[in-house]
């Protein structure tokens, strides 16, 4: 792990959401959708955090922007605890991350033009001063993205999936964030669509000296963009080592199972193999002992009984499985 | 390469050409599309959106939306022909030739209805499949229903369906996504069709379950002998499980080969710049290089061969003559004026 | 695919129809406003009082295209002066219970707190039939035209105020609105420049039914006795005094009938043509 300064660093980190109704709110069940994540983002690091559906990944990012109060845990910025950010100081912190959330059709207001869009966040986290210095920024912005100004006089729908997807993130970047939360920049585009807004993104990180905190399913995208990977399931992760480690050298067989998953592009490339039995579980009713024993092939009594901690396997290579390593293993 | 069956293909596109009714106008969507499917085959039809693939697979079946019209071409299943069908003959063909799977499972399935008897359906629209020897009509209602029943549950063991005596009754707000498209799965080997169209069936999917999928539709191509035609974006899945590649471009097919040949040694500018666009995980890190500009929009397209402005090769025909299908290849044409097509 | 397709062509051919129905019903209205707003400046208010028992109920002719009511007065220039005093009470009640009532809902969807109560107290005022409520405020506050207005707010701005809450609750949880508030957008700014514009569209689109139906609880209050009297000209009361001689002057009762059915017929039809224009199957 990198000795560098962490930007952000998130410490047991917890949302539970009660599953109740009515008046009285009778607590029916508990929705355990974050239950202990730690994890530091050193300054100019991406980190990646890999999940599938349920696992909690974009709970952790509406946490870290504080659209979300936790449960129990701390996150710090900059080394300064965000518990009591109230104010002034929540709007400089605003100021200092941003987040592009998936969908970038509906991150945009319907009924606002393009540069209506983009300059509102300039004025109402005071980042520039009146309003022809805030065009002109929307207009960088646009520009950096590579898009053409003339899309500053539309309304969102008239523009491409490809097209909102540059915007949204443009919009970010105007703000000149330290931090970029991007969960799932590229679901909703194209092959080359991605891979433009992902290089596009790779430049400016460089350019701009930019952290990022990438949370997608897509593995690919993930290793080709991280420094360091962790991967989360029903709330937890486990598995945290540097993107090639990872990759290379999967300890958890979660991970494993991830990586077999994925349909290469090659012919002559070995099958997908479909190492996770069943379906992704959700989170209000988790299975006793380590949560992924009943889709584990190498599950054994002590998986049902006990839960591993996140320790480490390899040097600088954390796993929470009682055999780590053990589908590498067996792939020979 | 095996001889040519004699028998006519399970699926013929010839030139098929089709307009798009948008804001009042008519604009062309399908632009002579070709495509061929042996009995046993697995065609890959690969795209961007926009690309056409879609509308393409819409059309074998006549699921076109209102908005379509086609303006030229054919379309023939097992040597018949499709198009100018009535709305009744194309339910019929749907309801045992051409078996049609959407993307959403949850939302193809009718959520107040079991499981059972939403497969059991196929059998009531065709009792014929219950009775091989062809006696269906002597057999009383009683009688048929427990046969499909029973059918219903051979079929949801076929698609690998864990205790499939249970989950025969289940409504399906009750199954996970994998297991709803398994289902919809079932219910379209249970027509028992000569052809089965999957339509972005695991995009919906995380990626374990995909995996789960991909593999099963390969055991069924392995057990039953399915002929599939294979609708994605995604290059892996079509690698996974396809015999054979057509790539689409703005509403035209641009290159069409043996999966092998396609992903080694691809001709078309567009087919190489798409398996380049695709990160991948061998290798080091960054190891995808984008396509400059984008796919044109269906209204403003451009002329002369559709890729040209964003072409890496392009060069004095390109801009004004539409390139023709060339064969480099036994089996593999390409539209590109790099390999001679002249005027398509 | 082919079905849902089938389903928009039908609902465009339907919207195209009603459009078409829906422009000769806001010419109709136009003209009864029109016809509302230059009433007072074309006929003198002291025709209420030009009694005249002599020409009492008197058949439609040239001197009195309506005929003339029980009093003597010619009934075309009550029915004229009523068209002013009806759509102006009508088209007030109507606008203050919009305003109240959206900005009341507004407020209940977006702020937590006051959601629970503001429910409860619409639950009160929505579990009272309207015509008993607008009866029982204007009881105590007295029969005139102004009063049976105010009980009539009170009864209109409930369902407003539901149907704006619950616009509101929904678009609160959209994409957008997340980001919004990630980009430092304030909570006040948030409801006004945001999701105020975004949800108010649908509900102001009931109002042009909703004022043919106020207007048809006005004058069924002046029918059951609870209207302002002879001498306040209205529909309703208009209708109600004529009853008693159906039989020998049917015209009392037909012409300010009459009106007040083409006045909410007219706004029933502008009505549907508004909301269409928010349905979901026509969105493409």
């Amino acid at each position: 792990m990198s000795e560098a300064a962490a930007l952000l660093e998130v410490q047991n980190l917890v949302k539970h959401f009660p599953v109740g109704d009515g008046l009285l709110a009778r607590r029916k069940g508990l929705v355990r959708a974050v239950d202990g994540v730690s994890f530091r983002v050193p300054h100019g690091h991406t980190f990646g955090l890999v999940g599938e559906s349920g696992c909690g990944k974009s709970t952790v990012a509406m946490l870290l922007l504080k659209l979300l109060e936790p449960t129990a845990g701390r996150i710090a910025f900059d080394g300064r605890d965000l518990a009591r950010a109230r104010g002034a100081a929540l709007h400089e912190f605003r100021r200092r991350v941003q987040i592009v959330f998936q969908d970038p059709y509906g991150s945009l207001d319907p009924r606002q033009t393009i540069l209506s869009a983009l300059i509102e966040p300039l004025s109402t986290l005071g980042v520039v001063a009146g309003r022809a210095r805030a065009v002109e920024r929307a207009r960088e912005s646009i520009a950096l993205m590579g898009l053409d100004p003339e899309v500053l006089g539309r309304l969102p729908h008239e523009l491409s999936g490809g097209q909102r997807q540059r915007i949204v993130i443009a919009r970010a970047l105007a703000v000149a964030p330290q931090l970029l939360v991007l969960d799932e920049p590229t679901a909703s585009v194209d092959v080359s669509v991605q891979a433009q807004i992902l290089c596009r993104l790779e430049e400016l990180r460089g350019a701009q000296g930019l952290t990022y905190l990438l949370i997608s399913h897509n593995l690919v995208v993930v290793r080709s963009m991280s420094d360091v990977v962790a991967v989360m399931y029903l709330g937890r992760l486990v598995e945290v080592a540097a993107a090639g480690e990872l990759f290379g050298t999967p300890l958890h067989p979660y991970t494993a199972a991830l990586i077999q998953a994925i349909p290469l592009p090659d012919p002559e490339a070995p099958r997908v193999a479909a190492l996770a039995r069943g379906d992704v579980p959700s989170p209000v009713r988790i299975p006793s002992g380590c949560r992924y024993h009943p889709r584990c092939p190498y599950a054994e009594r002590v998986c049902r009984e006990t839960d591993p901690p996140l320790a480490e396997g390899r040097s600088g290579h954390l796993a929470a499985c009682h055999f780590p390593g053990v589908a590498s293993r067996a792939a020979g | 390469m095996p001889p040519r069956d004699p028998r006519p293909p399970v699926l013929e596109v010839q030139e098929l050409s089709l307009e798009l009714g948008i804001r009042g106008r008519w604009v062309p969507a399908l632009d002579r599309v070709s495509l061929r499917i042996e009995r046993g085959e697995a065609l890959g039809l690969v795209g961007e959106s926009g690309s056409g693939k879609s509308l393409t697979a819409l059309s074998v079946p006549g699921l076109l939306p209102a908005n379509a019209r086609v303006t030229g071409g054919a379309i023939r299943v097992m040597g018949e022909d499709v198009l100018g069908r009535s709305e009744r003959e194309l339910a019929g063909l749907r309801a045992r030739s051409v078996a049609f799977v959407f993307q959403n499972p949850t939302t193809y399935l009718n959520p107040v209805l079991t499981v059972g008897r939403q497969i059991a359906e196929v059998f009531e629209r065709s009792p014929e499949l219950l009775d091989p020897s062809g006696r269906v009509a002597a057999l009383s209602r009683g009688e048929r229903r427990r046969r499909a029943r029973h059918k219903s549950i051979e079929y949801l063991r076929l698609v690998r369906i864990p205790d499939p005596e249970r989950i025969v009754d289940q409504y399906p707000f009750a199954l996970s996504g994998g297991m709803q498209q398994r289902v919809v799965i079932a219910m379209a080997l249970a027509r028992r069709p000569h052809l089965v169209i999957a339509d972005e069936i695991t995009t919906a999917l995380d990626v374990t379950v995909q995996a789960q999928i991909l593999g099963l539709l390969a055991e069924l191509r392995r057990q039953i002998d399915m002929t599939l035609l294979l609708i994605t974006h995604d290059l892996g899945i079509v690698a996974q499980l396809a015999d054979r590649v057509a790539v689409m471009y703005s509403g035209r097919v641009v290159e069409s080969a043996d999966v092998r040949r396609l992903f080694r040694a691809p001709r078309h500018p567009y087919s190489r710049a798409l398996l380049q666009a695709v990160p991948t995980l061998h290798g080091d890190r960054t190891v995808f290089r984008p396509i400059p500009g984008s796919m044109p929009a269906i209204t403003d397209p451009p002329g002369g061969c559709r890729f040209h402005p964003r072409c890496p090769e392009v060069f004095a025909p390109c801009a004004g003559t539409r390139p023709g299908l060339a064969a480099v290849e036994e089996g593999h044409t390409v539209a590109c004026h790099l390999y001679g097509g002249g005027a398509g | 695919m082919a079905a849902l397709g089938v389903a928009r062509l039908y609902a465009a051919a339907e919207h195209f129809r009603r459009a078409r129905l829906a422009a000769a019903a806001g010419l109709v209205f136009l003209a009864i406003f029109v016809t509302g707003l230059a009433a007072p400046a074309l006929i003198p208010s002291s025709v209420v009082r030009d009694v005249k028992f002599a020409a009492k109920l008197a058949p439609p002719s040239a001197a009195h295209w309506f005929g003339t009511d029980d009093f003597g007065r010619d009934l075309f220039s009550l029915v004229l002066l009523a068209t002013h005093l009806d759509l102006r009470a009508a088209l007030t009640v109507v606008g203050a219970a919009l305003v109240i009532g959206v900005g009341l809902g507004a407020l209940a969807g977006f702020v937590k707190g006051l959601d629970e109560p503001l429910m409860r107290i619409t639950d009160v005022f929505l579990s009272i039939p309207s015509l008993v409520l607008a009866m029982a405020i204007a009881s105590v506050l007295g029969r005139s035209l102004e009063n049976l207005s105010l009980a009539l707010v009170f009864v209109s701005w409930p369902i407003y105020c539901r149907l704006m809450r619950g616009q509101v609750l929904s678009e609160k949880e959209k994409p957008y609105v997340r980001a919004l508030r990630s980009l430092g957008v304030g909570r006040v700014r948030l409801i006004v420049r945001h999701i105020v514009p975004n949800t108010v569209f649908p509900v102001v689109a009931r109002a042009p039914a909703d004022v043919g139906l106020v207007l048809i609880t006005l004058a069924a209050l002046s029918y059951i006795g609870f209207g302002p009297g002879p001498y306040v000209p209205e529909w309703g009361s208009l209708v109600a005094a004529g009853q008693a001689y159906i039989f020998q002057a049917p015209w009392l009762v037909l012409f300010p009938g009459g009106a007040i059915f083409l006045t909410s017929l007219s706004l029933n039809l502008l009505g549907d043509w508004a909301r269409d224009l928010f349905d979901p199957r026509l969105r493409s």
